[in-house]
């Protein structure tokens, strides 16, 4: 079938994205076939009915996407996953109920406007934004701060759209402070509006005010490099003029 | 009512007895040039033809029917007489003040002489106002204008005055009195201002700033200072000459402003530099005294202060060379500025608490060093056994002076226990007094809840004597087997914690052990004892070659000596598998007897560390000169890694201190913005803490979810119950 889709997408589409936008209820027996397809085989009776790992990257490969995709992340908040790599049948079929969605390819029409209402509107967007942190913990492990490496993935993943300014800055000092192992979910949240706050522009910043410490350390190295680049370029510049002078 | 009483009042009327006779114009006016040939023999200092009292009498005769033209007449002869000492005077300026001045007297004595004969003229006219209408006046004035303010004579008595002056500032005698007797003239012709005060005052700041811009470069600032001092005195000599106030006020304000106000900067500046270099004392009295005398003198002299005394007590105590003698150089350099200020800045109570707050800032500047070295000072004399009872009072005095402005107390605390616990113990501690005197101290400063553990340590080794006398008489009693064993018993949460460690000790002593529990126990049930073998120590007894000796040794040090009792050699291990110590104590041990100066024990190969495959044996040609031999206990030294230990200790200490500090406050507000629980806390807490400490605390507490952030304003906490 995913062939026929995809067969059909090449050959009239769009015939099939005028499908895909109807606005009719989505049909509860289309939403629970579509979840049985991805369902884990599992048949374990105290196992969860639930797709998992394969069924994503299945559904994945059937929307067309790579599994970690910006528009998987949307799909997972939309969905109100509670954890990653797992959609349990409640959350999946009504989760797509709510995107008024009953097959691959209402999917694939629904996504797009849902990321460009994220676009627009900043409070969907923190509401986004806030679902990823808990979305990236390995509750399982009952995990309550999010190791490090994993939170630059998902910041990089999550500012796929609205990326601020600061970002790039933000993740190579991260990256060059592997002293820093976890991110609390206060600073994951508080970095959204810092990230507003600044800008790109550090020098707004103010250590008293209630931003946590991890905040106070960044701005003080990127000042120190900023000084030292200013004082690199003073010597660079001395020099010449020696040299001119010479 | 009232009696009035009448008074009549009778006029009696007394006439003249004698009539003058009035006749004719005539006669008045040859009257008139007999007065004025008499006036002229006056000024001219002539002999008189007509006595004063016929003189009188004309005027008396006159006066009534006269006065202007007597008026005229003395006017016309005055001038006249003016007029030719002018002409002498602008012939010779050179000494013009002199030959003014002997003018002027005599001019003063001629008139008073007129005075006296115009003495009724003078008197009807008092109240008839007319210009210069007495004698006096009518005199002053023609002086004034005809020879005083005659161009030349008054360019040249302004420059003569402040010559006087000047030379008198260069050190020349002058005839001050000469000087005082003319400014006197001038004022008595309220010509004083005009002729001496406002070039004097001009010509005065010029000579002092050109004194100062020269002096300031050319001597030494503590000549420079000696010598301001010396002009201000010499100016406040010459000023109370003028014996006008308003003169002496402007110039001495001249000399300060030209000579101090405006090398200001350089002058301070300067003498600090000595200061630095130790090279300056008595000078900055003057200093002080001289910046005093200008506006914001004083502000500049302390900021100058604070800058010193910041930069000489942040080296001291950022010197990481220097833990030894560090408080000792505090103390030393407090002591010196102190001198300063009570000497030299005349006590000032300003500069006092410069040296308050500066001390308070230096010395927290670096974090826990300087309490920590603080304990470690009390600990060295109160150990010390050369002090005399005085001295060391002395010595706690200032130290409580130190402790007062160290903010970390609870370091000071930590540390002090320590040392004091090793001090009891070890029966380190010089004089009980002296400790008692030390722990009133830090009660007084700190209340009793600082120093409960501290004083429960004491009762602790006093509840530990009595013990021990029970426990002989008990042995004696029970078992007959005598014994010099002494043990401490430690309420655990009074002393510093030790880290607990088995080892296997001795069979004699374990029997002791179990002896002494049973003893214990019978008295105290329920309670639990832990042995602490790295704080005992013993006296050994062994047989050398050489004789016998009494080792003093540490517990451990026993431990290893007494297997040698039972075998003549044996090599790491055994002695490892034996006592059960933990390796690394072992070697500290074994270095202590076998490579140490006292070498009880030899190493087969000699080499200063201790090897797991060394093997050791009794050194029996040990000798010493002393009888009872003490052994350095490598162990009991306070290694760096305690002196972490104790500090990390205190820090985690600091951070429960927080935590609760936090929780109260919001569980008492339940809502508060990030600034204001910031500043509570700092109100709260008496332990420095940094605000981006306390930040990390916040954000642990929001993660364990006893608080978290406000979801409309994120600078806002809320408390979660």
């Amino acid at each position: 079938r995913p062939a026929v889709v995809a067969n059909a997408r090449k050959s009239h589409p769009k015939v099939v994205l005028t499908m895909g936008v109807a606005e009719s209820k989505p049909s509860e027996a289309k939403l629970a076939a579509l979840f049985d397809r991805y369902r884990d085989p599992c048949e374990d009776a105290e196992e969860e009915d639930a797709i998992l790992a394969e069924g994503i990257e299945q559904l994945c490969r059937d929307l067309q996407v790579p599994p970690d995709d910006f528009a998987v992340l949307v799909l997972a908040w939309k969905l109100g996953a509670q954890r990653m790599c797992r959609f349990t049948r409640t959350e999946f079929v009504s989760g797509l109920r709510a995107m008024r969605a009953d097959s691959v390819k209402a999917i694939q029409t629904r996504l797009p406007e849902v990321i460009c209402e994220l676009e627009r509107d900043r409070d969907l967007f923190r509401d986004l934004y806030r679902f990823t942190f808990r979305f990236g913990l390995d509750s399982a492990e009952g995990q309550r701060i999010l190791p490090a490496d994993i939170a630059q993935v998902l910041w990089k993943l999550v500012f796929t759209i609205r990326e601020p300014p600061i970002l790039d800055r933000w993740l190579s000092f991260l990256d060059t402070h592997q002293s820093i192992r976890g991110i609390p979910k206060d600073t994951w949240n508080m970095f959204l509006n810092f990230s507003e706050h600044v800008g790109n522009d550090l020098s707004c910043y103010d250590d008293n005010e209630a931003w946590p410490s991890l905040f106070d350390d960044f701005v003080e190295f990127e000042n120190d490099q900023a000084n030292q680049n200013v004082s690199k370029e003073m010597e660079k510049e001395r020099e010449e003029f020696i040299i001119a002078e010479n | 009512m009232m009696l009035k009483k009448i008074v009549t009042r009778k006029v009696l009327s007394i006439r003249n007895h004698q009539e003058y006779p009035n006749d004719t114009q005539q006669n008045a006016n040859q009257a008139i040039t007999l007065l004025g040939l008499g006036i002229n023999t006056i000024l001219n200092s002539e002999k008189r033809k007509t006595s004063l009292q016929e003189l009188y009498v004309i005027v008396e005769n006159l006066h009534d029917t006269h006065r202007p033209e007597l008026y005229e007449k003395l006017n016309d002869l005055l001038e006249d007489t003016l007029q030719q000492k002018l002409e002498s005077l602008i012939q010779n300026t050179d000494d013009l003040l002199e030959s003014l001045n002997s003018r002027w007297t005599k001019f003063g004595e001629h008139v008073t002489v007129i005075k006296n004969i115009f003495l009724n003229c003078d008197r009807s006219t008092k109240n008839n106002c007319t210009n210069y209408n007495t004698v006096h006046h009518l005199s002053i004035h023609l002086f004034k204008t005809i020879i005083i303010l005659n161009p030349t004579i008054k360019d040249n008595l302004t420059i003569h005055l402040v010559n006087m002056i000047q030379s008198r500032r260069k050190g020349d005698k002058v005839d001050m009195k000469l000087h005082e007797s003319i400014l006197d003239m001038l004022t008595d012709m309220e010509v004083y201002n005009e002729i001496f005060h406002n070039q004097f005052i001009r010509l005065s700041n010029i000579f002092f700033s050109d004194e100062g811009n020269i002096l300031i470069d050319m001597i030494d600032i503590r000549a420079f200072l000696r010598h301001v001092q010396a002009r201000i005195k010499l100016e406040e000599e010459i000023s109370s000459n003028y014996s006008n106030l308003h003169t002496s006020r402007a110039v001495l304000e001249a000399v300060c402003k030209q000579l101090i106000k405006e090398h200001m900067i350089d002058i301070v500046d300067k003498t600090f530099d000595y200061l630095r270099k130790g090279k300056i004392r008595n000078e900055l009295c003057i200093l002080f005294d001289l910046v005093k005398k200008v506006p914001l003198g004083l502000k500049t002299l302390s900021d100058y202060f604070v800058e010193y005394i910041i930069e000489k007590g942040t080296s001291i105590v950022s010197n990481t060379g220097n833990d030894k003698t560090m408080i000792q150089e505090i103390l030393d350099f407090k002591d010196q500025l102190e001198q300063i200020v009570k000497i030299s800045f005349r006590g000032n109570e300003s500069f006092k608490a410069i040296i308050r707050n500066c001390f308070i800032k230096f010395i927290n500047s670096k974090q826990n060093q300087p309490a920590l070295l603080l304990a470690k000072y009390v600990d060295i004399n109160l150990r010390s056994k050369d002090l005399l009872e005085d001295d060391l009072e002395t010595i706690l005095d200032k130290v409580m002076v130190l402790f007062r402005y160290i903010q970390g107390k609870d370091i000071f605390e930590a540390f002090y226990k320590k040392d004091l616990a090793k001090r009891l113990l070890l029966c380190k501690s010089t004089s009980q007094d002296a400790e008692d005197s030390m722990i009133g101290r830090l009660k007084l400063e700190c209340g009793a809840a600082f120093t409960s553990k501290i004083e429960g340590m004491f009762k602790d080794i006093n509840i530990s004597q009595g013990i021990n006398n029970a426990f002989k008489q008990y042995l004696n009693y029970a078992s007959q087997i005598s014994s010099d064993l002494c043990i401490n018993i430690l309420t655990s949460s009074f002393w510093p914690s030790y880290p607990s460690c088995k080892v296997n000790l001795p069979s004699e002593l374990v029997n002791y052990q179990i002896t002494f529990q049973k003893f214990y126990f019978m008295k105290h049930s329920g309670r639990k004892l832990v042995w602490q073998p790295n704080l005992g120590h013993c006296i050994v007894k062994a047989v050398f070659e050489s004789g016998n000796k009494e080792l003093h040794v540490s517990l451990y040090q026993t431990i290893v000596l007494l297997l040698f009792n039972d075998s003549e050699t044996m090599n790491f291990s055994e002695i490892l598998e034996l006592t059960n110590m933990e390796t690394e104590e072992l070697k500290r041990t074994l270095i202590s007897l076998a490579c140490s100066k006292t070498r009880v024990l030899v190493k087969k190969l000699k080499s200063r560390d201790i090897d797991t495959d060394d093997v050791f044996s009794i050194n029996h040609k040990f000798s010493d000169r002393l009888f009872r031999v003490k052994i350095n206990q490598i162990q009991l030294k306070e290694t760096i890694e305690e002196e972490h230990a104790t500090e990390k200790s205190v820090l985690a200490d600091r951070q429960f201190q927080v935590d609760a500090a936090i929780v109260r406050i919001m569980k008492n507000k339940k809502q508060i913005n990030h600034n204001e629980l910031i500043l509570e806390l700092f109100n709260n807490l008496d332990i420095p803490v940094k605000p981006y400490d306390i930040k990390k605390r916040i954000e642990l507490l929001i993660e364990r979810e006893y608080m978290e952030r406000d979801k409309d304003d994120p600078s806002n906490y809320t408390y979660i119950a």
